[in-house]
């Protein structure tokens, strides 16, 4: 079932949060064990969330842009509502 | 080097028009305490931090304060964009409206403009890291305030989102302070100059 674009942008909030609060701890901890694996768990998450997303709703990214579902035929990096318009729910 | 993402790192959905929220929290765009001064404080701090650790930290903490400055400009934006003249004037939000109508410009809530001298960047690390804790302090007292006086629940959510994030931002900084005094040379009973120590380590 394809997800609706509010809930899939709240996973992909989700995953990138868990990854940037990771990121400032291992900073501290970079040999702590459960937060390498969790972090490593979190990224290939991300990953494909924001591949699926492309592939529905249009890039969040730059890198996001070939992750559409087909090639587009003008350039889709400023479709799409801006992040301060509250239109991402 | 920075890449945008599309997307605010915790969602700001404001339904009810407000001009006198947006005239509050606007501090924490261009106040003394602001995320625009966290993040320029952090950036500009990294490039003489001794500790290659701590420089990383500080480039990653003032990532972050760039994106949490987003989301209260995306917060005064949503509170003033379909305000009236008459909405303006009466909710005390006039005097900025006259200069910048319902565009973004850095401001203290009581109206001292955007300032450098709001934040410093020592070239010394110890004094740049005990800066750094204070500027979290005071960023999460400023939440608290905020929080205390604005009821709407669509304003509050990502206020209590960006206080959360001072008090992890604190004990990151603390941790960073700790890891740079066992580094001192053991003979220095008091924490000062680790720059000019040239034993220093560079990890």
């Amino acid at each position: 079932m394809m997800k609706d674009r509010a809930s899939l942008l709240r996973e992909i909030d989700e995953v990138s949060f868990a990854i940037n609060d990771l990121t400032l701890y291992l900073d501290t901890h970079p040999d702590c064990r459960d937060g390498l694996a969790a972090f490593h768990a979190a990224l290939p998450k991300r990953e494909s969330l924001l591949k699926e997303y492309a592939a529905s709703f249009g890039p969040l990214t730059v890198d996001c842009i070939g992750k559409n579902a087909s090639p587009a035929d003008s350039f889709t990096w400023l479709d799409g509502p801006a992040p301060w318009e509250g239109g991402m729910f | 080097m920075w890449n945008y993402e599309k997307r605010l790192q915790f969602p700001v959905n404001i339904k009810n028009c407000c001009p006198k929220t947006a005239s509050l929290i606007i501090s924490q765009f261009g106040g003394p305490d602001g995320e625009l001064s966290a993040s320029m404080r952090y950036l500009a701090q990294r490039y003489s931090m001794p500790c290659k650790k701590i420089g990383g930290l500080l480039t990653d903490i003032g990532t972050e304060e760039l994106a949490h400055m987003e989301m209260i400009c995306a917060m005064i934006y949503q509170l003033t964009k379909n305000m009236t003249p008459e909405d303006a004037r009466t909710a005390g939000f006039d005097a900025y409206y006259v200069d910048h109508t319902s565009a973004l410009w850095p401001t203290a809530a009581a109206g001292v403009p955007f300032n450098a001298c709001e934040f410093q960047s020592k070239g010394d690390a110890i004094a740049d890291l005990t800066e750094d804790l204070a500027a979290e302090q005071k960023a999460r007292t400023t939440y608290e305030n905020l929080i205390r006086i604005i009821p709407d629940p669509d304003v509050r959510a990502p206020l209590q989102f960006l206080r959360a994030r001072e008090l992890v931002h604190f004990q990151r900084f603390g941790e960073a302070l700790e890891h740079l005094k066992s580094d001192l040379d053991s003979k220095n009973f008091y924490f000062y100059n680790p720059e000019f120590d040239k034993s220093m380590k560079k990890a």
